[in-house]
């Protein structure tokens, strides 16, 4: 249950900062946060979490969004399941499998949703934004995700430390 | 047996459930139009302080750092920071006042009603060119509303949560604004690119506009007060058989937004 509202909380933080920060970055060097979560926690946890996690965040990205309503829940959720089946078949913990996935998946989701927008709203162009938004995105995200697993592996081998130290001070204190 | 059921065809259901739940999401947003629904207002209600304590975390960081600080010794640096600090917020506060003192002289020339908003987000993905205020419903936003600021048009609100509001840019390729050249009172429709710039489309291929000229709002369908600035024609494309389009650079710094306002209330209606 605590690790569940922790991850709720990380994924709340992740989204304020992607909405709210996003204008500080430089135009073409802006990661993509929500994603990169998503597919962390698809290779980590498996398809359903993945799924689930990538709806869930794709329908509160779809609120704040002008696009096209649904489209964050379905690339985002696709996702988060297929990163979840990587697991089975990659050595997720890879940092070189982490950057292509996060790159390969970045692309797919600008290539869907600049698709979806072409055919149900007004057509002007996949290219341009594809080259000049989701290609760099790509790249961005394909270095960050490998650093985000990183951190969090050290985060986690200090908490296990704690924890360790915590129960060995409770038995010599027994 | 329904757990076992379920764990069998969960990849089947998953990939099923998901293009399920996006349509319906498409379809209820469809239905309600701009106006959020319970989900979705609780969703912004949640992330609206968060949004905007990290906007302002951000724009208060941003001035601060620089090469040097660390190889100071521990007393200087942090003397050095405390005053940098001040400085900082000394700068801020004048500059936000000069802002401020703009928008109240901008709002009292028009004679329209307008509420103040400050810029708590940007849109996420980019591939979009939107930005979230913080004053929604319940500061009286509604759907459709101009958002104005000194230097020109911002765009419209598309999307209206309880304590927020979703700003669709003029700079967006889904937005499209009646407009007139000032000069030469030729009209046309402004449309986003996506990117930084705007086009002016379905001019009169006889209209003899030039660069430097200024677009302003036509006023035509309510929406937007008459004469606003849009911005200022930086090329011309004369291509067509019938129209021709011209390249207008916005009036207004869309990348560097930090208060708005929104178009509440026409002058007969404040009257």
């Amino acid at each position: 249950m605590r690790g569940h509202l922790t991850t709720a909380a990380l994924a709340l933080a992740l989204l304020a900062l992607q909405t709210s920060g996003a204008g500080s970055w430089p135009a073409g060097m802006r990661p993509d946060l929500v994603l990169l979560f998503v597919l962390a926690t698809g290779m980590r946890r498996g398809e359903t979490a993945g799924a689930l996690w990538g709806a869930g965040l794709g329908f509160v990205e779809d609120t704040f969004s002008a696009g096209l309503p649904g489209a964050n829940i379905l690339t985002a959720g696709l996702l988060g399941y297929a990163a979840g089946m990587l697991r089975e078949r990659l050595d997720c913990d890879n940092p070189n499998t982490q950057a292509l996935v996060a790159a390969i998946a970045t692309l797919a989701q600008g290539a869907v949703q600049l698709t979806l927008l072409e055919i149900f709203s007004a057509g002007s162009g996949v290219l341009v934004p594809f080259l000049g938004t989701v290609a760099p995105a790509a790249a961005v995200n394909g270095a960050l995700l490998p650093v985000m697993a990183l951190l969090n592996r050290r985060l986690q081998r200090l908490r296990l430390l704690r924890r360790l130290r915590a129960r060995q001070a409770g038995a010599s204190g027994v | 047996m329904l757990w076992r059921f379920l764990a069998r065809w969960r990849r089947v259901l998953i990939a099923l459930l998901a293009p399920v739940a996006a349509i319906a999401s498409a379809s209820l947003s469809h239905h309600r139009q701009a106006e959020s629904g319970p989900f979705e207002a609780a969703a912004a209600s949640v992330l609206a302080p968060l949004q905007a304590g990290a906007t302002a975390a951000f724009s208060f960081f941003e001035g601060f750092g620089g090469p040097g600080l660390h190889r100071e010794n521990e007393a200087l640096r942090r003397e050095n920071e405390a005053l940098r600090r001040e400085v900082q917020e000394s700068r801020e506060r004048v500059a936000a006042a000069a802002r401020l003192e703009r928008l109240l002289d901008y709002r009292a020339g028009t004679g329209y009603k307008m509420i103040a908003a400050g810029v708590i987000g940007h849109d996420a993905s980019g591939l979009y060119r939107t930005v979230l205020i913080d004053r929604g419903a319940a500061a009286g936003v509604q759907p459709q509303q101009a958002v104005l600021a000194p230097d020109g048009v911002v765009g419209r609100v598309v999307k209206v949560f309880p304590l927020s509001a979703l700003v669709l840019l003029v700079t967006d390729r889904s937005s499209g604004i009646d407009a007139i050249v000032q000069r030469t009172r030729d009209q046309g429709v402004v449309q986003g690119r996506g990117g930084a710039g705007c086009e002016l489309k379905y001019l009169d291929r006889s209209a003899e506009v030039e660069a430097g000229d200024y677009v302003v709002t036509s006023g035509m369908g309510g929406r937007f007060p008459k004469g606003v600035w849009i911005g200022q024609v930086s090329g011309i494309n004369r291509g067509g058989d019938l129209f021709q389009s011209v390249d207008v650079r916005p009036s207004a710094d869309l990348a560097r937004l930090e208060e708005v306002w929104v178009v509440t209330g026409s002058p007969d209606e404040v009257r």
